[in-house]
């Protein structure tokens, strides 16, 4: 599945909710962060724009680095 | 880890990016701490080595303040990534401040090139339109790289770009010692002045005594003999060669006559062989001014290792260039102190900028009236002058001199092509030929318009203006002529026939390696379109 990314309202109690469009039983991994401001949505907009350089697709996305995964 | 993030550190990162989940990471270098939006500039850091030694840097242990990383380490210099302080996961080591100034550098270095490529590349001829100027300057993207190095260092007066420059510069030329200047006039200043120096007791120039030379010349070759108080004792010149009339030198030697002061005529030798043969004869000293002739040959050897003093100009129109330089150079080791002296405030100490006691013995010298023990870094020998230049210009003649062979080269065969070219208005123009014996590194192209030619120097230039073809004169033509020369004490031998004649009908156009063969052959047809018009 591709990763959803969503800015939501905590409700009373902590509660979120949100439609994530798989099968029920279906098995996904949730990461909460602050949403701050909007510099921050604007951050990572930007941080997807470059994974997708030409050097981060094909430098850093080599298996070789993947030495790097446990330090 | 949004505020702790430092210049310098290396820090994990998700991979890709907005990959959360942790899986994979990559390290990286962080070039500033968090600006007020919370972005910094990262330079990842990877296993594979970098092809390109400009965009790359391997970390080395000793770069490192503290443990370094545990794999081959090689930082991106030309890939920099803004991305969000918040997504740095942990600090893996951080670099020693001198290995991230080291970084520094070669991140703005990285840069360079591509501005050169764009800023410097030739553009396309455009006959008519596009300059054509007598003369100019080569540059990519070597020379800016190694001034923005040296204006980096900080030192910016005379430091380790000078030391190189002029320990290469002299080993190009094959003299024992060379020192810069920051013009090429400042350098004949420092030559002529080292000949007036107390120390070398009777061989020293003194006001009154007589200093031969041409008229047909720049005037800074002459005015350091005036502003002296010596005598210039004019000879005239040879059509073709421009130089000196070397039959004519012995009647100018007089009871007074203590040195020889001649340039090599836009890069043709002198005749080197009656030169230095009459200045052994007659005691005399010789400055040969090469501002005009760096490569150019005498015999197989370079031009200024032949006299006593030597002199170079790096001015921008020069065979190479620092904007504004020059360099002293001899074969004496006693000159050689003595003109650092004068480029030097006169002081008799010899420590370079930034140094202090080389002699060792600093509080333990009594010259002059001075006390005993006074510091040898303020005690003056000579009436001196601070002509030294920045580590920045030195760091250009530096990158230049990488060029200087090709550059001469190019003067050569710009000369051979444009010789050839020209030769069948010969019957109109004076075309000019190397003296015998000599290979010149031509500065330029010089011309003198016969009677026949149908046309007056002035309306040529004029036309050859209105085309974009750069032209200039012999300099000063004959400086006894010049506003300046009015009431000065000179002497002239015989009559300046020659010199006369280069006064009103000789000029040069441009030889520099930035001209190509379209160029030169444009200008060549408005010449030839101007004096000949039959042809």
């Amino acid at each position: 599945m591709s990763v959803t990314e969503q800015t939501l309202t905590v409700g009373e109690g902590g509660s979120v909710a949100f439609h994530v469009a798989r099968p029920a039983g279906a098995r996904v991994r949730v990461i909460v962060l602050e949403a701050s401001d909007e510099g921050l949505e604007e951050a990572m907009a930007l941080a997807r724009l470059q994974e997708g350089s030409g050097f981060a697709r094909q430098v850093l996305a080599n298996p070789a680095e993947d030495v790097w995964n446990d330090i | 880890m949004t505020s702790d993030i430092r210049a310098g550190g290396i820090y994990k990162l998700p991979f890709p990016f907005t990959d959360l989940s942790g899986a994979k990471a990559r390290p990286a270098l962080a070039l500033n701490p968090p600006d007020t939006n919370g972005d910094v500039r990262f330079l990842f850091i990877t296993t594979t080595p970098v092809k390109d030694p400009a965009l790359g840097y391997a970390l080395a242990e000793a770069d490192y303040a503290g443990a370094p990383l545990p794999f081959p380490s090689f930082l991106r210099l030309d890939k920099p990534f803004l991305l969000h302080s918040s997504l740095a996961v942990k600090p893996l080591a951080q670099l020693s401040d001198t290995a991230f100034a080291a970084v520094l550098r070669r991140v703005i270095a990285a840069e360079i090139p591509r501005f050169a490529a764009l800023h410097y590349a030739p553009r396309p001829f455009e006959p008519g339109h596009t300059a054509i100027p007598a003369a100019g300057k080569v540059l990519d993207a070597a020379e800016p790289q190694l001034m923005v190095e040296a204006a980096l260092d900080g030192w910016l007066t005379t430091g380790r770009f000078n030391d190189a420059f002029e320990d290469r510069l002299a080993r190009f030329l094959g003299v024992k010692h060379l020192i810069t200047v920051n013009s090429g006039s400042s350098a004949n200043l420092i030559a002529f002045s080292t000949l007036t120096s107390p120390k070398l007791g009777e061989r020293a120039i003194r006001p009154g005594d007589e200093v031969i030379g041409v008229a047909a010349g720049f005037p800074t070759t002459v005015n350091p003999i005036l502003q002296f108080g010596a005598v210039p004792v004019f000879v005239d010149v040879e059509l073709g060669t421009y130089n000196i009339d070397a039959g004519r030198i012995e009647e100018a030697i007089g009871p007074r006559t203590k040195a020889i002061m001649l340039a090599h005529t836009l890069g043709n030798p002198f005749n080197l062989e009656v030169v230095t043969r009459l200045c052994k004869q007659h005691n005399l000293w010789l400055i040969e001014d090469c501002c005009d002739a760096l490569g150019s040959t005498y015999q197989g050897r370079m031009v200024g290792t032949f006299g006593d003093i030597g002199t170079l100009s790096f001015y921008p129109a020069h065979h190479i260039t620092m904007g504004e330089g020059g360099a002293v150079f001899t074969n004496s080791g006693i000159l050689k102190p003595i003109a650092e002296s004068f480029r030097d405030w006169g002081r008799d100490c010899f420590c370079a900028p930034g140094h202090d006691n080389t002699c060792k013995k600093r509080f333990a010298w009594q010259l002059g009236d001075l006390p005993a023990g006074y510091d040898h870094k303020y005690t003056y020998s000579h009436a001196g002058y601070n002509l030294k230049i920045t580590d920045m210009q030195a760091a250009c003649g530096l990158a230049q001199l990488d060029k200087a062979p090709d550059f001469i080269a190019r003067r050569k065969s710009n000369f051979a092509f444009l010789k050839e070219r020209l030769k069948r208005c010969e019957e109109f123009l004076i075309l000019p030929e190397a003296t015998p014996g000599s290979d010149p590194s031509w500065f330029g192209f010089p011309l003198t318009l016969r009677p026949q030619a149908g046309v007056s120097r002035l309306d040529l230039l004029r036309r050859l203006d209105q085309h974009k073809i750069g032209t200039r004169l012999l300099f000063g033509g004959n400086l006894t002529r010049q506003p300046y020369f009015k009431g000065r004490n000179f002497r002239v031998v015989g009559e300046l026939v020659n010199t006369d004649r280069i006064m009103n009908d000789t000029f040069w156009i441009g030889l520099w390696p930035g001209l190509t063969e379209e160029m030169i052959d444009f200008a060549a047809a408005n010449i030839e379109a101007a004096v000949a018009p039959v042809l």
